[in-house]
C-alpha cells in the first residue's frame, strides 16, 4: 500500500477527532442505538466486579482451550460445547429475568423489544464501548470510525485485486471523506458497520475467485453472519453476491469450486432465517423485514428519482458528475472488457437503489441514511471517467486534488455552525444533577433523543417521565400546571420551540415536530413560547444555549 | 483452520445464545433452543465434510 494512503486515513482520524465529543444529537437513532447497549449493560451490572474478573478470565481461557480442541478434533470439540451452551444458556437467562423484575416488575417484551430490532452485534459493540469508555460521547462513536478505517483498507485492498493502485487509493480514500460517510462516521451510526461487512465479505469472495483458497470462504461465510447480525439491511449483500457469481459464471467462465461457495453461503444464511423468525415473534410493526420487502410503493414513478436528488449533498456535485459521466463506461466495461469489480458495485448500487425506492418506508420524504449505503458504489463507479484521461500525471493530480477538495467540504460541513445541530444537553444535565433535588420528580417531552445516555452519565437519581399530557390544542399553562399539580411533578424540561439540522442536510425537522410526511406538531409552539418567560403558574430556573437551540427547566409554583 | 473456528463461534452465538433467552422466557417455546442446537450440529457437520 502507498504510504500517501496511510498519510490520508491519519488525516481522516484527526479530521473526525473534534466532532466525537458533540453532543449526542436529538431526533437522530444514535441515541436509541446507544440504548441498547444501555439494556445489555444493565443486566450485566448485576454482575459483581470480582466475578466479572473471573468469568472474563474463564471466557477468554475456554475460548483458547475450544480452539485447541477444535484443532486436534472437531466432534470432540462440539461434544464440549454444546453443554457448555447449555450452562452458559441457563445463567444467561436467569440473570435477564430477576434483572427485568427488578427493573419492570415483571417480565414484559415490550422491554426488549430495543434488543430485537437489529441483531445482537450491534447491541453488543455498543455495550462494549460502554464497558470501555463509561458514559463518554466520543466513546460512543469509536467504533464506527474503527470500522470506516477498516472500510477504507479493505476497499483499497479489493479494488488493487483488479485494478491499478490510483483508482485503488483514490476510490478508497475519496469514500471516507464523502459528506455521507464522514457525517455517519461521527454521528454513532449502523451504516459504516453496514459498510465495512459488505466490503469484507465481497474481498473474501473475490478473492477466493481469484485464488482458490477455501480460507477465504470460511472468512466471507463469517462476514455474512455478522453483517447480518449487525443491521438486517445486510441482507441485501446477498443480492449483490448473486449477481456477481450469476454474472461470473455466464460470462467469466473460469473454473471454480461453485459447490463450496453455495455450501457456504447456504451456511451463513442458516443463523440469518432462524433470526428472522425470532425477530418475528416479537415485532409485528412495519420495521419487520419482511412488511419491509414486500410492501411496494404505488406511486413508483414519482419516486424513482427520489434518491438522485441527494447525491450532490452527499457526494458533491463533482463527485455526482463524475459519476454520472462513469455510468456508460462502466457498463461498456462490464459487457466488453468482463470487469468484475465493475458488476459488483454496480449490482450494489441497483440493489440498494431499488430498495430504498420502494422501501415500505418511504412515506419519510427521503432519508439521508439510506442514500448513504450508495455512496460506496459512487466512490468506485466515479474514478471510470477519470480514467478517460490518457496522462498519468493528470489522473494523480486530479484525484488528489479531488480527495483534497472533498476533505475541505465534508470538514466544512462537519465544523460549520455545528452547534444548530445539538442540544445544550451537558449544561442542563449538570445543572439537574447539582441543583435540583433527588426526590423531584420532572416532566419531559421530546423524542427521539439521548436523555437515558445522559441520566446515565451524570448518574441522576430523580424520577424522570416522557408525557405528553394532552392533545396539541388543549395544551396550556393551566392544563400543564394541572397535570403536573395531580402527579407531583415539580420540574419541567422543554426545548425552544426552532428548527434543528441547520448546518449538514437542510431539514425542516423541529424538536416539537414528529417525523413523516405529514408533520403534526407534538407541543404547542405558544405554550412554550409562554412558558419561556415567568408567569404565575411556572418560573424559569435554568436556561441554556447551543447556537440557536436552547433547553429550558422550570418549576412550578407551590 | 481459525478462520473455521471463528465462523463456527460466530453462528453458534448467533443460533444459540443472544436470541433463544429472549424467545424461552417471552414466548415460552423451549423446543426453540434444542432445535437449534440440532441445527448448529448439522451447521459443523456440513462445514467439515
Amino acid at each position: 500500500m502507498k504510504k500517501i494512503f496511510w498519510f490520508f486515513i491519519i488525516v481522516s482520524i484527526l479530521l473526525h477527532f473534534y466532532a466525537l465529543t458533540f453532543p449526542l444529537a436529538t431526533l437522530e437513532d444514535e441515541s436509541s442505538h446507544i440504548v441498547r447497549g444501555m439494556i445489555i449493560l444493565e443486566v450485566l451490572n448485576i454482575v459483581p466486579l470480582w466475578a466479572w474478573f473471573i468469568l472474563t478470565i474463564l471466557t477468554i481461557a475456554s475460548l483458547f482451550l475450544l480452539y485447541k480442541l477444535y484443532k486436534k478434533d472437531v466432534n470432540l470439540f462440539i461434544a464440549v460445547l454444546l453443554p457448555l451452551s447449555i450452562a452458559y444458556y441457563y445463567i444467561v437467562c436467569h440473570v435477564a429475568s430477576r434483572f427485568l423484575i427488578n427493573q419492570f416488575g415483571s417480565l414484559d417484551i415490550i422491554n426488549q423489544l430495543w434488543l430485537i430490532r437489529y441483531g445482537s452485534l450491534s447491541a453488543i459493540v455498543y455495550a462494549l464501548q460502554l464497558i470501555l469508555f463509561g458514559y463518554r460521547e466520543w466513546g460512543m462513536r469509536l467504533f464506527p470510525v474503527i470500522f470506516s478505517v477498516f472500510s477504507a483498507v479493505y476497499l483499497y485492498k479489493l479494488i488493487s485485486l483488479y485494478k491499478n493502485e490510483n483508482w485503488a487509493l483514490f476510490s478508497s480514500i475519496s469514500f471516507l471523506f464523502l459528506p455521507g460517510i464522514f457525517y455517519f462516521v461521527n454521528i454513532s451510526q449502523l451504516s459504516m458497520g453496514v459498510t465495512l461487512f459488505t466490503i469484507l465479505s465481497i474481498y473474501f469472495l473475490m478473492r477466493f475467485t481469484l485464488k482458490n483458497e477455501k480460507k477465504d470462504l470460511a472468512y466471507m461465510c463469517l462476514f455474512l453472519i455478522l453483517g447480518f447480525q449487525y443491521k438486517e439491511i445486510f441482507l441485501l449483500t446477498y443480492g449483490t453476491i448473486f449477481g456477481y457469481l450469476i454474472y461470473f459464471y455466464l460470462f467469466i467462465k473460469k473454473k471454480i469450486d461453485y459447490l463450496s461457495i453455495v455450501k457456504y453461503l447456504s451456511l451463513s444464511l442458516i443463523p440469518t432465517l432462524i433470526w428472522l423468525v425470532t425477530q418475528g415473534y416479537f415485532n409485528n410493526s412495519t420495521n419487520f423485514m419482511s412488511s419491509r420487502f414486500l410492501a411496494f410503493n404505488q406511486n413508483l414513478a414519482h419516486n424513482v428519482f427520489r434518491y438522485i436528488t441527494t447525491f450532490p449533498s452527499e457526494a458533491t456535485w463533482p463527485i455526482s458528475i463524475l459519476f454520472f459521466i462513469g455510468l456508460p463506461f462502466a457498463l461498456y466495461s462490464i459487457f466488453k472488457k468482463k470487469d468484475e469489480l465493475a458488476v459488483v458495485f454496480m449490482t450494489h448500487f441497483l440493489i440498494i437503489y431499488s430498495f430504498i425506492t420502494f422501501d415500505s418506508l418511504n412515506h419519510y420524504d427521503i432519508v439521508y441514511r439510506y442514500a448513504a449505503d450508495l455512496l460506496l458504489s459512487i466512490s468506485f463507479l466515479s474514478f471510470f471517467s477519470i480514467n478517460l484521461i490518457k496522462r498519468r500525471k493528470l489522473i494523480k493530480l486530479i484525484s488528489y486534488g479531488l480527495i483534497i477538495f472533498l476533505m475541505i467540504t465534508s470538514t466544512f460541513l462537519t465544523y460549520h455552525n455545528w452547534e444548530n445541530r445539538f442540544v445544550p444537553m451537558d449544561g442542563t444535565f449538570s445543572y439537574i444533577k447539582e441543583n435540583i433535588p433527588e426526590s423531584e420528580k420532572i416532566l419531559r417531552t421530546m423524542a427521539p433523543n439521548p436523555y437515558k445516555f445522559y441520566i446515565a452519565k451524570y448518574e441522576i437519581k430523580n424520577e424522570m417521565r416522557h408525557i405528553v399530557w394532552a392533545n396539541v390544542s388543549e395544551q396550556d399553562i393551566a392544563s400543564l400546571f394541572a397535570f403536573m399539580e395531580k402527579n407531583n411533578y415539580t420540574y419541567y424540561i422543554f426545548p425552544k420551540p426552532s428548527p434543528s439540522y441547520h448546518s449538514y442536510w437542510p431539514n425542516d425537522f423541529s424538536w416539537v415536530y414528529t417525523t413523516g410526511l405529514i408533520r403534526e406538531p407534538v407541543l404547542n409552539e405558544t405554550l412554550l413560547n409562554n412558558l419561556m418567560i415567568n408567569n404565575t403558574y411556572f418560573s424559569v430556573v435554568y436556561n441554556d444555549n447551543l447556537g440557536d437551540n436552547s433547553l429550558y427547566i422550570i418549576k412550578k409554583a407551590d | 483452520m481459525f478462520a473455521k473456528f471463528l465462523l463456527i463461534m460466530a453462528v453458534f452465538f448467533a443460533l444459540i445464545i443472544y436470541p433463544y433467552w429472549l424467545l424461552y422466557y417471552f414466548v415460552g417455546l423451549k423446543y426453540v433452543f434444542f432445535i437449534s442446537l440440532l441445527g448448529f450440529v448439522v451447521f459443523v457437520k456440513v462445514l467439515e465434510k
